[in-house]
This record gives C-alpha cells, structure tokens and sequence, in this order.
C-alpha cells in the first residue's frame, strides 16, 4: 500500500459525497471526499477514477459483489478513536494464502488497516520513518528489534470495494518483506516506484467486536502472534519458588525423628520360625510414622523374613508391615558381583500415640545357588548362618514425622503445570515459526527432533 | 492476576496444604507398612539374586 496523504482538520474537510457509476449508473458514496482517488462502485464492482470531478471509469466490472465481513461504512472505536471502513482489499501470495485489508479512516487522524489473516486481526499504520536495519538481518524501529518472518513475498491484490486514496486495481502486485516481534509485525511494500512500511499490531479478540467481528483463534498462529504463555513463566516460577520454599521449611521443622527402642535378635541356624517382642514402645506425638530398621551385619547369599506386628496396648490396634533383608554375591564371566543389602527399613504411617509392642516374627534362610551341583549343596554358602557364626538381628523402631517420600512427591507436583505450559508454548512457538521462510529459532528450535527437521 | 496463574496458585496451595495434612498425621503413599485392617507390606515370594 503506498504511503497515505496528509489529513489534517485544517485541510479541506471531508464530506460524504455522492456521485453516479458511469458503468451501471448506480449511486456511490464517497465517505473520505477530498481524500479519495480510486473508488470501487458497490453495485458493479468497476473501478472509478474520483480524483478529477469529471468521474473516469478506471476498470469496468460486471460481476456480483461479494460482502465483506465489515460493511463498508461501519464505524468503530480502536484505541481511543473512532474509524469507519471505507475500502475493502482482498490480496493473496499470487492466489494463496489469500488475507483481507480494510482501509479505515478519520478525518483527524488519517488512514488505518484492518488486516484478517486466518481470523487474527491487526492494527496497521502506515510508518513516517524508515526502521534501521541491524545485524543478523533484523531490524530496529522504535528502539525495538524484528526478526525477519517473511522475505520476498508478493502480494497482489484480487479484490477491490470502496474507497482508497490511490490508484489501486485487481492484479495490483507488490514485493513484500515482513518481520516480527511478540504482537507487532513490520511490513514492507514495495514496487517500482515506491517503498512504503506498515506497522501492523496484533489486536486483542476484544478489540474487533468494536465492528461488530467475532473473533476467532487463528492456527497455526500468526507470524507476531503472542505465545499465551510467554508472560507467564515468570510470575508462576515466583508462584512455584514460594511454595517449594514452604515445604522445604515445613520438611525441616517436622521431620526429626527418634529412636524410641532397641533390640538384638539371635538368628537360629536352623532356619526355623521364631519371633520376639518388643515391649513398651512410647510414641508421644499425636500422630506418627514408625520406621523399624533391621539390620543383618553378617548376612551373605541368603535373606531373613521379617514380619512386623505394631500393637497398641489400650485399644489392641495392630500395625502390621511385611519384609525382607536380602544379601547375595558371587562370582562370574563377568566378575565378582553382589545384590540386596543387609540393612532393611520399613516405615508404618500414621500410628496414633500410644504404648505399643512390637512382635517380631523372623527367619534366616540359605540361598543356594542352582547352578552349582546338589552335591556341593551346603558347602557353597558363606557360613552366615553356620553354627559357629551366629548371626543376629538388630532392630531399631524410630517415631518420625513427615515424611521424605511425600516431599518428593509433591516437590514433582509443584512443577507440573510450568511443564506442561512449556511443552504447549514450545508448540506454539514451532507452529508459528514454521509458517516462517527464516525457520525456528529459540526455544522452538531447541526442542527440534530430527523427524522436525524432516 | 491472570487466570493462568490463579489456577496455578491454586495447584500450589493444594499440593502445599495436602503435604501439611499428610505431615501432620504422619501419613505416606509410601510406607510399607498400615494398619492390620488393610495389610501390611508382603514380600513378594521370590528369593534370590534377580539380576542375572
């Protein structure tokens, strides 16, 4: 679009004139007299030359004219400023990926556009100065940076209603350059005697029900199209910062815990059941984890069964928990190797205050190897449990509080929802950067796999 | 403040207050062991080295 006349209230005032179609004799109003050069009749299309008072037919049409979306002569308020849609274009990348412009004007504030692309509309205005051109091929314009978007576009225009302030025809073509920043586009125009730039900014969906337009969300977005969550990260990592710092404090404050008994065990080397009890465990908190740790310092290629019964005096309540301490080792092509420990630690939650015992039903078993032969059985063992090496088991019982595996837990939760608000605007942003002739850059092209690439 | 992050807010506060309520009766989805009611943690039958 060429650059826009000087408007002015001082200059002669615009008036709604009306004149006579040459082509089809059909009365055209003209809503920016004084202004206007080129007016595209309403009822045949034809395009006629109003700069002279002598009306001159430009382009005869004959055809039914389609309605834009905005009647020509709406009014709206944008920003502060009330405009009234005078011309209509619809322009296309020569038949593809066709757009619309309407030209809007103020008799105080000159021409505007109205572009709808895919359903996304923006503000544009045409430019008085020409953007600084800086390196990697940006551009600088207003103390703000473009990254290029589009480069050597053509645009040409397939549709012509209203009212425009030059000479402007169907099959009118121009080159095109665009670049962008976060709801912002600089377009370029070109063609042989004349460069123009607009400024098109992205309006909110609010904006363009002022004309009476339902927006809609356009996709894959457009090129200056704001990620919805770029914004965001920052506000909810202060969101997820204070609540990690709470339950890291609540962690520490509540999580000691005590040893409230001790026992040592002898383990039977015939492998018989056995069981003992621990008498008078005090837990004094309202409300606790009991972690019972038992420990094996001797076991090696064999495993003692431990079943746990916490019960409480007064109501014969019983806590229960099931386990086992494992050890095993050998040796093969691959060298010496060891598996399971001799230390296992089971935890009951939420066992209210109390006086308790704690019986102990417990095992020790051999674990023969089965690829050693039956006749070495019982001599291929590493003596834990041999006669002259009696092993023992030792119990601790602890009272404890919160506990490390919920902090976990919800240290995992607090984040979720900044991942997946990541993973939507990585997706957001390589939709739109793929509609680019530049290609993904940023974050967009961190996350690029290779099938991307392809 | 944004939807977005009055949600998010949200989130935070219910994954915060359900770890203090679980602090506070000293509960864990990951203890072996609970009340006879609901048994208690079972070894799984199998003995010996499984990384072979």
């Amino acid at each position: 679009m060429p650059p826009e006349p000087v408007t002015s209230a001082a200059a002669v005032a615009p008036a709604v004139r009306a004149l006579t179609c040459p082509n089809c004799g059909g009365t055209v109003n003209l809503r920016a007299a004084g202004y206007t050069v080129t007016v595209a009749c309403q009822y045949c299309g034809s395009v006629l030359d109003v700069a002279d008072p002598a009306v001159k037919l430009l382009d005869r049409y004959n055809h039914a004219l389609e309605e834009p979306e905005i009647s020509l002569g709406t009014r709206g308020t944008l920003r502060g400023v009330e405009w009234e849609a005078i011309g209509y274009l619809r322009r296309s990348e020569g038949g593809y990926y066709p757009w619309e412009e309407y030209l809007l004007f103020n008799p105080y504030h000159g021409y505007r556009w109205l572009v709808n692309v895919r359903g996304g509309w923006s503000f544009g205005e045409m430019l008085t100065s020409i953007p600084d051109t800086s390196r990697f091929g940006d551009l600088n314009f207003d103390g703000k940076a473009y990254s290029p978007f589009f480069r050597n576009g053509h645009a040409r225009v397939d549709y012509v209603l209203g009212e425009f302030y030059w000479r402007v025809t169907v099959g009118e073509t121009v080159d095109t350059d665009d670049f962008v920043r976060p709801g912002t586009m600089l377009s370029r125009e070109a063609n042989a005697n004349e460069v123009s730039w607009t400024r098109n900014e992205l309006l909110e969906p609010g904006e363009i029900r002022a004309f009476g337009v339902r927006p809609e969300k356009p996709w894959p977005p457009l090129p200056h199209q704001r990620s919805p969550y770029a914004g965001w990260f920052g506000t909810a990592g202060k969101v997820a910062l204070g609540a990690v710092a709470f339950l890291l404090v609540f962690f520490f404050v509540f999580s000691s815990s005590q040893v409230v008994a001790r026992a040592t065990l002898p383990i039977a080397a015939d492998e018989r059941d056995q069981n003992a009890t621990v008498s008078g465990i005090t837990l004094t908190r309202p409300w606790q984890s009991v972690e019972i740790r038992a420990q094996v310092p001797r076991l090696e290629n064999g495993w003692v069964d431990l079943d746990y019964s916490l019960v409480n005096r007064a109501t014969q309540q019983s806590y229960v928990a099931s386990g086992a301490a494992e050890r095993y080792s050998g040796s093969d092509s691959d060298g010496p190797w060891t598996e399971g420990s001799r230390t296992r630690t089971m935890t009951i939650a939420s066992v209210p205050a109390g006086t308790y015992d704690l019986v102990i039903e417990f095992d020790g078993k051999r674990w023969v190897d089965p690829a050693v032969s039956i006749s070495s059985w019982g001599t291929n063992t590493s003596g834990w449990a041999d006669a002259d090496n009696q092993p023992q088991l030792e119990v601790e019982v602890r009272q404890g509080g919160v506990s490390g595996g919920n902090l976990l837990f919800a240290l995992i939760l607090i984040p979720l929802p900044l991942l997946l608000a990541l993973w939507r605007h990585v997706r957001f942003e390589q939709a739109r950067q793929d509609e680019s002739d530049v290609g993904r850059s940023g974050m967009a092209a961190l996350f690029t796999s290779n099938s991307d690439d392809d | 403040m944004s939807g977005r992050t009055f949600f998010y807010a949200l989130w935070c506060l219910a994954v915060v207050g359900l770890f203090a309520v679980s602090g506070v009766f000293a509960w864990s989805p990951f203890a072996e062991g609970g009340r006879a009611s609901h048994g208690g943690g079972v070894h799984g039958g199998f003995y010996g080295p499984t990384h072979k």
